[in-house]
């Protein structure tokens, strides 16, 4: 039989965050990208762009240059089933700084990215996507 | 890490066989209770009168840490491993907070250790691991710390007999998001249990050779390396960041058992050199944080390696406490293990209660490698019986459910989104830039990168094509004009170029034109500050 002692839940943290369905899609989401056989390495952030706002930015390493684009379908595809009401912007990357326990380094990640993204959103490929 | 009495055993039964291997240097068990006694004795001889004693490690790993960990585990001094990879500020931060009596470091990560101050510093014994080969004890210039070389340490007269034992304490650092790390801290020691229940489980002996790719600052790597010392076994240290060198590594070692980290996996793995290992080399155990790999890691592991890959699930406060093998790696969803011999699991609910399988909840974890609590404040404790009688559970910040076949399934890895905060202007003015250059009838094409390199530190490097041959010098100084303007606060590397790589989707190699234009920029850097520094002369 389990039992168990009354606790102050409250100290470890509030779980009544503010948007638990996009707390919930955002997890999901994740996951899901991390199940994609066809890219080789993936990482979602979630920041704040100019002219775009809130924004997913999906950053992954595709298995070759051919299967970029698909690459880029299937990140694009789940991000509008998981989270369709967030801008989310697919970008293929040779590499994702990481540290030593395979965390991402965001910030990095989106500082070295910002170029490729501004350029995207002004180039026929993203208009095709 | 192994002490002396346990590294004499072996010492005594198997004197000749390879202890660690480091490169092209080998340690028999014999020179390594040699040179552990003697660097004992010398690090007692050397040890601030400050009390308790702590010792951290900031260097790469290699055969003298090795034996410096040990000398520390003899002495009864805790040896805290730093993130090689951390600036000064996060490090300063950490510093004071352990409040070290010695420092073991590297030549390569010095500068940035000397750029530290923390209150304790001036206090500290400095420890060179590699460098001058001996010398005698100085005073760190602009610290005043006293510093001592790994060599004079080690030609140190072993003593008739150590000192007794330190009370134990365990100190366990903990990656904070936005740079500020905690210290777990443990006062009972778990090392022989942990020995035990690995055994149990994987079948491990001495008859294993066990390779360290992953930073011995990180705990499972460490408590691995510890384990299969202490059962006999040889421990290979190598450069894991190189996967040629890597994927080398394994086969000419004959290694059985690995510990890789989740980077040096990936890149493993996508290097041609591991497509053959699974036939021709030994492995038969690869543990990795599975936290952050994803499904091709385990396709290919699969494939390249043979059925090895453990995926582990562990937390610094916690430690390794779940575990998937192989087999079931395929079929059950990624970032899910299976619990370890002594830790228990519950998933609780919002009240703080325990909640059925298959409901999601916040993750708490008990078991006897369960920290005692932060080094700078209190932890989510909570006290519950699951049917083994009243657990201490230390309550993590994930999310997660126990599933039908009785699996830990991570659902999210914190309790809420976390949202990278950005400098809007300069990120504004990236965006605006790109759209400047578009404009500009000089160009045939150009790129914009932003990096942050050794040698140019954070910085924009503009690569262009001119409009045609013999017009560079207006390219440039028209590129040059509108990065200024834009981004005084970046300095931009400008340079011509005949060709810009792109993917067939249309974006830009950037890791082949700064392979191609990283040397020229550097080049063009050193000759300015020559001219400069002869014109002042």
């Amino acid at each position: 039989m389990i039992e168990y002692s009354p606790v102050q839940f409250a100290e470890f943290g509030d779980l009544d965050v503010p948007d638990v369905a996009f707390d919930e899609g955002f997890f999901a989401l994740e996951l899901e990208l991390l199940e994609l056989p066809c890219i080789r390495e993936v990482a979602l952030v979630h920041t704040e762009l100019p002219d775009l706002g809130e924004t997913l930015l999906v950053a992954f390493v595709p298995l070759s240059p051919e299967q970029e684009g698909s690459g880029r379908r299937a990140a694009n595809a789940a991000c509008a089933r998981r989270l369709p009401g967030v801008f989310a912007h697919a970008v293929a990357t040779s590499d994702i700084p990481r540290s030593a326990d395979g965390e991402v380094r965001a910030s990095v990640l989106v500082d070295r990215l910002l170029p490729q993204i501004a350029r995207d959103l002004t180039s026929p490929v993203e208009m095709s996507d | 890490m192994i002490k002396l009495d346990d590294i004499r055993r072996h010492a005594a039964n198997r004197p000749e066989q390879i202890a660690v291997v480091d490169g092209a240097s080998r340690l028999t068990w014999g020179q390594f209770a040699d040179h552990v006694d003697r660097m004992a004795a010398g690090l007692s001889a050397q040890l601030p009168p400050t009390r308790p004693a702590r010792a951290v490690h900031l260097a790469d790993n290699r055969w003298e840490l090795a034996v410096a960990m040990a000398a520390c585990a003899t002495l009864g001094i805790s040896c805290t491993g730093l993130d090689t990879e951390a600036g000064a500020e996060e490090l300063t931060g950490l510093l004071t907070q352990l409040q070290p009596t010695v420092v073991f470091v590297s030549t390569e990560h010095r500068p940035v250790l000397d750029r530290c101050v923390w209150p304790t510093g001036p206090e500290a014994l400095h420890v060179l691991l590699d460098g001058a080969k001996a010398g005698a004890v100085a005073r760190v210039a602009g610290v005043g710390s006293r510093s001592v070389s790994f060599g004079t340490l080690l030609a140190t007269e072993p003593l008739p007999s150590l000192p007794a034992a330190l009370p134990y304490e365990s100190l366990t650092v903990i990656p904070g998001e936005g740079g500020n790390p905690r210290v777990a801290v443990r006062r009972s020691a778990v090392e022989g249990r942990h020995l035990v229940d690995l055994v149990d489980e994987f079948g491990f002996d001495g008859s294993d050779v066990h390779l360290t790719a992953a930073p011995l600052a990180q705990p499972t790597a460490r408590g691995l390396a510890r384990t299969f010392l202490s059962l006999g076994g040889t421990l290979v240290l190598g450069r894991y960041r190189d996967p040629a060198a890597l994927a080398a590594l394994i086969a000419e070692e004959r290694v059985t058992t690995a510990v890789i980290d989740p980077v040096a996996l990936v890149r493993l793995l996508s290097h041609p050199g591991s497509e053959t290992l699974a036939k021709s080399a030994q492995l038969r155990c690869v543990i990795a944080l599975g936290r952050h790999l994803n499904r091709w890691v385990v396709n290919t592991a699969w494939e390249q390696l043979g059925p090895v890959l453990h995926l582990a699930y562990s937390t610094p406060e916690t430690g390794l406490n779940a575990i998937m093998g192989p087999d079931e790696l395929h079929v059950a969803p990624i970032r899910s293990g299976r619990m370890m011999l002594g830790s228990s699991l519950v998933v609780l609910d919002p009240d703080g209660l325990p909640l059925p399988a298959g409901e999601n909840g916040r993750v708490a974890i008990a078991g006897y490698q369960v920290m005692d609590g932060y080094l700078d404040g209190e932890a989510a404790f909570t006290t519950l019986d699951v049917g083994q009688g009243p657990q201490r559970f230390f309550v993590t910040g994930e999310r997660g459910q126990l599933d039908a076949q009785g699996r830990l399934v991570v659902t999210s890895r914190s309790a809420e989104v976390p949202t990278v905060s950005r400098n809007g202007a300069v990120d504004t003015e990236i965006f605006r830039l790109e759209a400047d250059l578009l404009n500009l009838p000089c160009l045939r094409d150009t790129a914009v990168m932003r990096v942050d390199v050794p040698g140019l530190g954070d910085s924009l490097v503009v690569p262009f094509i001119a409009v045609a041959v013999g017009r560079e010098v207006t390219g440039y100084k028209t590129l040059t004009a509108a990065c200024n303007r834009r981004i005084p606060s970046l300095p931009a590397h400008v340079i011509a170029v005949d060709h810009i790589p792109y993917s067939p989707t249309g974006t830009i190699k950037t890791d082949e034109l700064l392979d191609s234009v990283l040397p020229i920029i550097k080049l063009n850097l050193q000759l300015e500050h020559t001219m400069q520094q002869e014109m002042s002369a």
